[in-house]
């Protein structure tokens, strides 16, 4: 017994170690190709497939080059430590692109490949953001957007005789927006829902009152005294005082919002444009309205917009220039849209060049209320320049201090004291 | 002779010691310990993510004026000294209960309780998110029954933190009762049979006999929970991100931000490190109070 | 008489006890099980139901869409190796530390247990490092070879069989036996109890490891059951139904293992050694 254990044991071992080298060989064999790494995560259900027929076709119509797709896990870890290690991807999605400071030897400057039509028809604005504070840019635009926003339950706010139409138009303030939500529930529902209102707040200050830090050198910080105060206080008082928002929705997440707006027991959510087409079809309703935030305080909100890209790397000790030239020519080539679809549609996001959304937009069919409000974000809206690392880490005090305010446990006035002093002895 | 025989024998053992443990130290140098060693460096020479030569304590500095750094501390020790003793002493008494049980009994207790052990922390977290459900989890709808009023849980700065707690404490803690039960069947049955003649009743034979002969398994207990709660991440992660504001962020979730959101290098393996001498420290202290050779 | 009466007065609390401790535990599992059982529609319904009602097979079917199949393979292959190659150089080690004089035994083993009180996430990016200019990435290798450093394992096992007495030892030294003998005929026997329990540890451990084959694998086909379900998160949502599916089928084969080896705790195996 114990021989034929012992016996098995060594066998196992063997054909593990065996296994472990044989399926490392097969990528050895056609390693003529110049091969380019490519990471993408799902942003809906299926993008995966999409890419894998994209990168097939791509691979075919240009033999000397074999990309090579991974669908990865909405996890930043594996790049962390590909970067550390001075292996990244050549291509990856840029959420999971480090902070615009870091790995500086990594990242391509993408200056050096663009051309002149390509800068004219992108424009200062979305090429700004794309670069890191040195100056180099480390990202390709692929789409402009901005994907958070209130969505509301069309059904609900007609019957309380509120127009989503117009507000879209129009825009609102923040009395008109608590007279909806008080009269919704006035019908049994739940005004307004967020399971993210430190992210919410962050985006109502970047709209009334500017971004947290602006870019001049050395940092000022921005979100302080009575305006921010106020702003929070307001928001704050949606629990408090207005009573229009349950405090419970601070234990859930935004999938438990989802589900309790498809239920009728909420009027209007803060979310993602992405989830219009679910949101309708789980709770059938006819129509789901993105809604713009509203102007307070005497402040006009304006849409900050995001452009989303590719992050470009190159690993150290350099790949050389062909290979660098293959990595852009596809960078470039999934840009755009391919065959008639644009994959960021799928939550909201356009082509950033100006001609390209023109044409892009002259080809849809269906035009209806949302994008229309889209749209006229689009032309409206602001693209600010890409933040330092130190933003990343002054929004976490600032959260902090929110999420405390909300919980109840502290005054708005207090919570923007207690960041006001964290972050200029950050800063300092 | 007998001298002699004695030397070889301790020369014998001297070399089997060697080679026994050569497997599992070689791999460790090399897999642990060469890591652990340029994680230390990275500690006294890293600014970001750039190596800038040494910098002495100036990250350990940074650690303890960071704002985020002692609720991360308060929090782990509050964790920890509930979370703790529950690890030791419920499954010591469920180890002890079970024994009682006929054999097929026996068996069935302990696969229920090791069964919520087979799936991974990230399943349980979300199970547990949903549990604690402020509309309608499944917590709120049991207190509820008894005339409480629904909880926040992980929304409220007040009990996020008891939540992580509690999720701990009523966990199967099937490993540990396992290990227990698997310990107490080392102890000689005539043991046992003499103090029954005795007289002695359940809790009396425990108290004199099951605990402190299982003191090494209890010690190993012991330092594996503290080992462990020290270094709670994975709920933090999962179910709160460290919220609300700061209420659950753990030490290990803030080395992980500081690793993965921050790049800050320097600062997170500092404060690893900071982690480790702390448990080192205590598990000493523990080693001494508790660690007597066991003899018959 | 008086006997069986107190007999069962001492049992009966006993049974209670566990039973209600085993609701306690058992409830979250059994929520995960009940609901890859439930489907969309009910999945997070108010209030919340215990059993899935309609039984619905959709969060399967979606599972199976993806190499599930292979993942588990893979994650029975990996685990199964690792807990073979743990368990042996554990007890090696263990034995050595809690029965074997030699010089410097405390200070090398107190060397070994500190390193687990090192938070993993710190050594990752050079254990990284490491791994890839020693050319395991993104193959098994990565998976096996890390974990010959038992440390974990070696600690459990030195403080268990420190608990055996060493009279065994020294009736097999008197005997004549090589110290390799005396290991595989007189200790391992005994401390079966101790190694099955290592196994099924260091066998559910390496198959819930998530984070270093996060890290390592890159090829979709040498995933781990637990790599693949992260599959199931997207950016704004997760696929609640299906991933509870895979979390119960991946947590299948460890029942199924524990149930095997847990008739090695029996009791009384080293009494019966040497009182006789």
């Amino acid at each position: 017994m114990k021989k034929w254990l012992s016996c098995l044991f060594v066998v196992i071992l063997f054909v593990g170690l065996l296994a472990g080298c044989g399926k490392k060989e097969k990528q050895s064999l056609g390693s003529k190709k110049d091969v380019i790494t490519f990471w993408i995560a799902e942003n809906f259900e299926g993008e995966g497939k999409l890419w894998e027929s994209i990168v097939e076709k791509y691979n075919q119509d240009n033999p000397d080059v074999e990309v090579e797709l991974s669908i990865k896990p909405w996890d930043k870890t594996p790049m962390n430590v590909a970067l550390q290690s001075k292996r990244p991807p050549d291509v990856a999605f840029d959420w999971f692109s480090p902070p615009t400071d870091a790995y500086e030897d990594l990242k391509v400057d993408l200056l050096e490949y663009i051309t002149p039509e390509e800068k004219d028809d992108f424009g200062p604005q979305v090429i700004a953001r794309m670069l890191s504070p040195k100056g180099k840019m480390n990202k390709w635009p692929w789409y402009l957007y901005r994907a958070e926003w209130m969505l509301a339950n069309g059904d609900l706010l007609k019957q309380v005789g509120a127009n989503p139409e117009l507000i879209q138009e129009q825009g609102w303030n923040w009395d008109e927006f608590l007279s909806t939500c008080q009269k919704l529930a006035k019908v049994g529902v739940y005004g307004y829902g967020d399971a993210q209102s430190p992210n919410t707040v962050n985006i109502l200050l970047n709209g009334l009152v500017g971004p947290s830090i602006s870019d001049k050198d050395p940092y000022e910080f921005n979100w302080i005294g009575a305006e921010t105060a106020g702003i929070l206080q307001r928001y704050r008082n949606l629990i408090f005082k207005e009573k229009v928002m349950p405090k419970e929705v601070l234990g859930i997440d935004i999938f438990g919002l989802h589900e309790k707006f498809s239920r009728k027991e909420f009027g209007i959510i803060r979310s993602y444009t992405a989830w219009v087409p679910n949101l309708e079809k789980e709770g059938n309703i006819s129509k789901v309205y993105i809604l713009p935030y509203q102007d307070q305080g005497g402040l006009e909100f304006i849409p900050y917009l995001g452009v989303g890209g590719w992050a470009v790397f190159k690993q150290n000790p350099s790949p050389g220039e062909e290979h660098l030239k293959n990595v852009v020519k596809f960078v470039k080539y999934i840009s755009q849209p391919i065959d008639g679809e644009f994959i960021p549609m799928h939550w909201g996001g356009l082509p950033p060049g100006g001609n390209l959304r023109q044409k892009y937009i002259q080809g849809i069919k269906n035009v209806d209320p949302n994008l229309k409000f889209t749209l006229k974000v689009m032309e409206t809206g602001k693209i600010a320049r890409a933040l330092p690392t130190a933003a990343t880490k002054i929004n976490e005090i600032v959260n902090t201090y929110i999420s405390e305010a909300m919980s109840g446990q502290i005054t708005a006035q207090r919570a923007v004291e207690k960041w006001t002093a964290e972050v200029s002895r950050l800063l300092k | 002779m007998h001298l002699m025989l004695k030397k070889s024998i301790h020369n014998r053992e001297t070399v089997a010691g060697y080679l026994f443990i050569a497997p599992v130290y070689l791999a460790f140098i090399l897999f642990m310990l060469y890591p652990l060693v340029k994680a230390i460096i990275m500690s006294f020479t890293m600014v970001g993510t750039d190596y800038v030569g040494w910098v002495g304590f100036q990250n350990y500095v940074t650690v303890f004026k960071d704002y985020a750094w002692w609720p991360s501390v308060k929090n782990t020790i509050i964790y920890s000294a509930v979370v703790v003793p529950g690890a030791i002493f419920i499954p010591f008494i469920l180890a002890a209960l079970i024994r009682v049980m006929k054999p097929a009994a026996q068996t069935f207790s302990k696969s229920c309780l090791y069964l919520p052990q087979v799936s991974s922390g990230l399943v349980m977290s979300l199970v547990w998110f949903w549990i604690y459900d402020p509309f309608n989890g499944l917590l709120n709808y049991l207190i509820g029954k008894v005339g409480i009023q629904p909880q926040i849980w992980l929304g409220d700065v007040k009990t996020a933190l008891l939540s992580l707690i509690l999720m701990a404490v009523l966990a199967g803690h099937g490993s540990n009762t396992i290990l227990y039960i698997a310990a107490m069947g080392g102890i000689p049955k005539t043991l046992y049979e003499v103090a029954r003649l005795e007289g002695a009743n359940w809790w009396q034979t425990v108290r004199n006999i099951t605990w402190p002969l299982l003191r090494p398994t209890v010690l190993y207990v012991l330092i594996m929970s503290i080992i462990g709660s020290f270094q709670v991440f994975t709920p933090a992660y999962v179910m709160t991100r460290g919220g609300p504001g700061l209420a659950t962020s753990t030490v290990v979730y803030k080395i992980f931000n500081d690793l993965f959101t921050y790049f800050s290098f320097g600062t997170a393996t500092a404060e690893a490190l900071i982690l480790a001498l702390v448990i080192i420290t205590i598990s000493l202290i523990q080693f001494r109070f508790f660690a007597t050779d066991v003899e018959y | 008489m008086q006997n069986k009466l107190s007999n069962i007065f001492k049992k009966v609390p006993a049974y209670i006890l566990v039973g209600i401790w085993i609701v306690i535990a058992l409830t979250p599992l059994l929520w995960m099980v009940s609901s890859s059982f439930k489907g969309e529609a009910s999945l997070m319904a108010t209030p919340p139901k215990l059993l899935p009602d309609p039984f619905s097979l959709e969060n399967y079917q979606k599972l199976f869409e993806k190499p599930v199949l292979l993942w588990v393979f893979n994650s029975v292959f990996v685990a199964t190796i690792v807990t073979i190659e743990v368990v042996a150089v554990s007890s090696l080690a263990g034995y050595a530390f809690a029965k074997l004089r030699f010089p410097g035994r405390n200070l090398l083993f107190w060397l070994l247990i500190m390193t687990m009180m090192i938070p993993g996430q710190v050594t990752l990016a050079p254990l990284y490092e490491l791994i890839m200019r020693l050319g395991f990435l993104d193959s098994f290798k990565a998976l096996i070879f890390p974990p010959i450093a038992a440390v974990w394992g070696t600690f459990l096992l030195k403080q268990f069989i420190q608990t055996l007495p060493t009279e065994l030892i020294d009736s097999g030294r008197v005997d004549g036996a090589s110290e390799l003998q005396i290991f595989s005929r007189i200790i391992l026997p005994v401390a079966k109890p101790g190694l099955a329990v290592l196994g099924i540890f260091t066998f559910v451990a390496h198959w819930n490891d998530f984070m270093w084959p996060l890290v390592v694998l890159k090829d979709q086909s040498r995933y781990t059951i637990q790599l693949g379900l992260s599959a199931f998160r997207f950016q704004y949502t997760t696929a609640y139904g299906p991933m509870m599916a895979g979390a119960t089928l991946a947590a299948l084969p460890m029942v199924i293992i524990f149930l095997l080896l847990q008739r090695y705790f029996m009791e009384g195996l080293t009494v019966g050694a040497i009182k006789g």
